[in-house]
């Protein structure tokens, strides 16, 4: 055994000495569950101030720089304890709790440090946080991560291990408050705090088209799949709110959620977000949202940190249904919290107009904007169209005048019942006026395109020619979850 | 071999309601299709039933908000009341974004209905949907009918199956929770798919194979019809179901019905 500032040990300890309680088999118990070490490893720990990292030097599981010397410590372990040590104090500079501690558990890992088991994945996964004793709905746990990140696609190991760590521990985080509060809330979450942690990372930059192609879904949808691109795309929306509002305002959500906050016996966090941004922002659900999903248009080449992300241009670009004008289109479906985007060249027309032609939740809470877009694939000045009953316009004049195309950008911010399905009108005055005062025979309707840069160039799945199942499973197993 | 008329080009026109997205072709009163009402059952229901968590079972399964689904439905009589039908239910391929193919059981062969999947939600018009691998009925969770659906026992022939076997639990579906919660039913293949009634047509070795179950569904019209899967692959689909190797061009349903009555 011996010491740093970091506080370390090194304890070889043997699998058929460390005790487990049915049903909390930890990954040193060989067999126990997906991703254990094997029979016979020699499963060694090192602990930080606030961690234990259990590894080993032998066999599929072994760290990289092993020297089968259990006497000398892998950088790989060291560099580790240090990331875990740094992601724990981010977040608690942020405010937020540790996690819960497992001295309650009989298979404690050793003590009430965080235990976090570094084993094969094999490629199926690169890392997971498992809850395991719960107190209600606060759980405390353990962490399962990939030893090595062998053959993985990040671009480094450190980068691998920075950023599942970050992720995981967040989850860790996430328990202390509640630990079954959706997918959205959870991965999203801990999508942001991993660049909290290390804004050089780039999981949120590569998440963003889970959300940016599928903005037409709620927010709160739940997921399609066991590891839904969507709740991790979400972090862009986390993302927004710490940068429009600041990250006490995740906190609060956070703290919201803790079953009885504010008299609630289980909230939920969506019923529980309009009450927190009033209290941090003075805004509602309905304009942070509103304002949010203007931001979804500022991303890759039309990034402007004036109307949208301080790194925009790190993003994907939002995917938009490409149609013709003059739009004419009936039961235009916009889900609650979601939003609907419409790119239409304008073939030379001065004004392009919106109208919305319905009542009652057809239009309740729905709201609209234009924006030109350029040659070059930049945009102008996002315009909100006030009233989309009585429609809205912008001129193509000016510095805008040079436009070829114009985005539309519905959003519906309600959050409860169905989505809403007006008519959509989109042209210059007469064309509107003529749709607004038609029976809607859904002119304009395209080819149902999708468009990553709003202004053609349809999306294409990669995978398709390779066996959707396999792929889906592939896809599935690529990407963290909880097991 | 006849082939019947029932190809995009000969869809089946029906009934468009109030402001129907432009997509559904429109026309017939409803029960007038080719085809349509030919049987001797009494009819099971008339009048459309709301959908209980429409938008959420529209989220659930991926349906898209603006475009009919273009996938064919061709189907080939074999003259002695068998239908060999071929439905494109590829959707733009995995992670697609297509929408569900829509057919309707007639003595003509499977006709395509054009409908939005929005509109889908408020058409008796269709009885069957496709989309890749998931295949519904229109009742309970996907529509507003109340086409419902049993499997018969393990290793019914297909074939000699003449009248609807005794004892059959025929469901509507009901792949989304109580209405509080709306939250997807699974099928519990762990891909997240959804516990249709129909799921048990597919099982996953490593690819979609065929199970050979043979249902029986009960119509709105009050018919019967038996209805198994037998390809999800163009090729390979032999190979799929022997070792668990996937087959090519999936997406590419080729099924096998006929009236019971």
């Amino acid at each position: 055994m011996r010491s740093t500032s970091a506080l370390f040990a090194v304890v070889v300890a043997s699998l058929s000495s460390l005790s487990s309680l049915p049903g909390h088999a930890r990954p040193d118990d060989p067999g126990s569950d997906l991703f254990t070490f094997d029979v016979g490893d020699d499963v060694l720990t090192y602990d930080t101030a606030h961690f234990r990292v259990h590894y080993t030097e032998a066999g599929a599981h072994r760290v990289p720089g092993s020297d089968g010397d259990a006497s000398s410590l892998p950088p790989h372990v060291q560099r580790l304890g240090e990331i875990y040590e740094g992601a724990l104090a981010t977040y608690a500079a942020l405010g937020f709790r540790a996690p819960l501690v497992d001295d309650n558990v009989i298979d404690d890992g050793g003590d009430g440090r965080f235990d976090v088991y570094l084993v094969d994945f094999a490629r199926s996964a690169d890392g997971a946080y498992r809850a395991e004793v719960c107190d209600g709905e606060k759980c405390s746990g353990y962490m399962v991560q990939e030893n090595d990140f062998a053959g993985y696609g990040y671009p480094s190991i450190d980068v691998g291990n920075r950023t599942v760590a970050s992720h995981e521990l967040f989850h860790a985080v996430q328990a202390a408050y509640d630990a079954n509060q959706g997918a959205v809330l959870s991965e999203g979450t801990a999508v942001w705090a991993s660049e909290r942690y290390d804004p050089t990372l780039f999981d949120l930059e590569g998440f963003s088209s889970g959300y940016l192609d599928d903005a037409t879904r709620s927010l709160d949808a739940n997921p399609t799949g066991p590891v839904d691109p969507f709740s991790y795309g979400a972090g862009m929306f986390f993302q927004f709110v710490d940068e429009r509002f600041g990250p006490a305002t995740l906190l609060h959500w956070w703290e919201s959620v803790e079953d009885g906050a504010d008299g609630v016996a289980d909230p939920d966090w969506f019923d529980t977000i309009d009450g927190v941004l009033r209290a941090d922002g003075d805004a509602s659900f309905a304009d942070a949202f509103a304002e949010f999903c203007g931001w979804t248009l500022f991303t890759d080449r039309r990034a402007d940190a004036s109307q949208g992300f301080a790194h925009g241009d790190d993003f994907a670009a939002r995917s938009a249904e490409v149609l013709t004008l003059p739009v004419a289109q009936d039961r235009f479906l916009v889900f609650t919290s979601s939003s609907r985007l419409v790119s239409a060249r304008v073939d030379g027309r001065a004004r392009v107009a919106l109208r919305l032609v319905g009542e009652g939740t057809a239009v309740d809470g729905v709201r609209a904007y234009l924006l030109p877009v350029f040659a070059d694939q930049s945009a102008g000045t996002l315009t909100a169209v006030d009233d989309v009953v009585a429609g809205g316009f912008i001129d193509l004049t000016g510095d805008d005048a040079s436009a070829v195309s114009v985005l539309a950008l519905v959003v519906n911010t309600r959050v409860d019942g169905q989505g809403a399905r007006p008519r959509l009108c989109l042209g210059d005055d007469d064309e509107v006026a003529a749709c607004a005062g038609g029976e809607g025979e859904g002119e304009g309707e395209g080819e149902g395109d999708v468009d990553d840069n709003a202004a053609g160039g349809c999306r294409a799945s990669p995978f398709e020619p390779l066996g959707a199942f396999a792929l889906a499973l592939l896809a599935i197993r690529r990407r963290r979850g909880h097991l | 071999m006849l082939r019947s008329l029932s190809t995009a080009s000969a869809a089946l026109s029906l009934a468009a309601f109030a402001l129907m997205a432009p997509a559904c072709l429109v026309d017939a009163s409803e029960g007038e299709g080719e085809g349509e009402g030919e049987g001797e059952g009494e009819a099971a229901c008339t009048e459309p039933t709301e959908v209980p968590c429409r938008d959420d079972s529209f989220q659930a399964l991926n349906m898209n908000q603006s475009v009919a689904a273009s996938g064919a439905i061709t189907s080939e009589s074999d003259g002695a009341g068998t239908f060999e039908v071929d439905v494109d239910a590829t959707a733009g391929g995995f992670n697609g974004s297509g929408g569900f193919v829509y057919g309707r059981f007639t003595d003509d062969g499977l006709l395509k209905v054009d409908l939005l999947d929005d509109a889908s939600f408020d058409s008796m018009d269709w009885d069957i949907a496709f989309r890749r691998f998931v295949i519904r009925v229109n009742s309970g969770t996907s529509g507003p009918s109340c086409v419902t659906a049993a499997r018969t026992a393990p290793s019914t022939d297909f074939a000699a199956l003449a009248d609807v076997p005794a004892g059959l639990n025929f469901n509507a579906e009901n792949f989304m929770s109580d209405p509080e919660t709306c939250e997807l039913v699974p099928d519990g293949s762990g891909l997240g798919s959804p516990g249709v009634v129909l799921q048990n047509w597919w099982e996953y070795p490593g690819c979609v194979a065929t199970t050979g179950n043979v249902y029986v569904l009960s119509l709105a019209n009050g018919r019967h019809v038996k209805l198994v899967v037998t390809q999800y692959y163009a090729s390979g689909q032999e190979t799929c179901n022997a070792n668990g190797t996937a087959g090519s061009d999936s997406g590419r349903i080729h099924l096998r019905y006929g009236f019971l009555d």
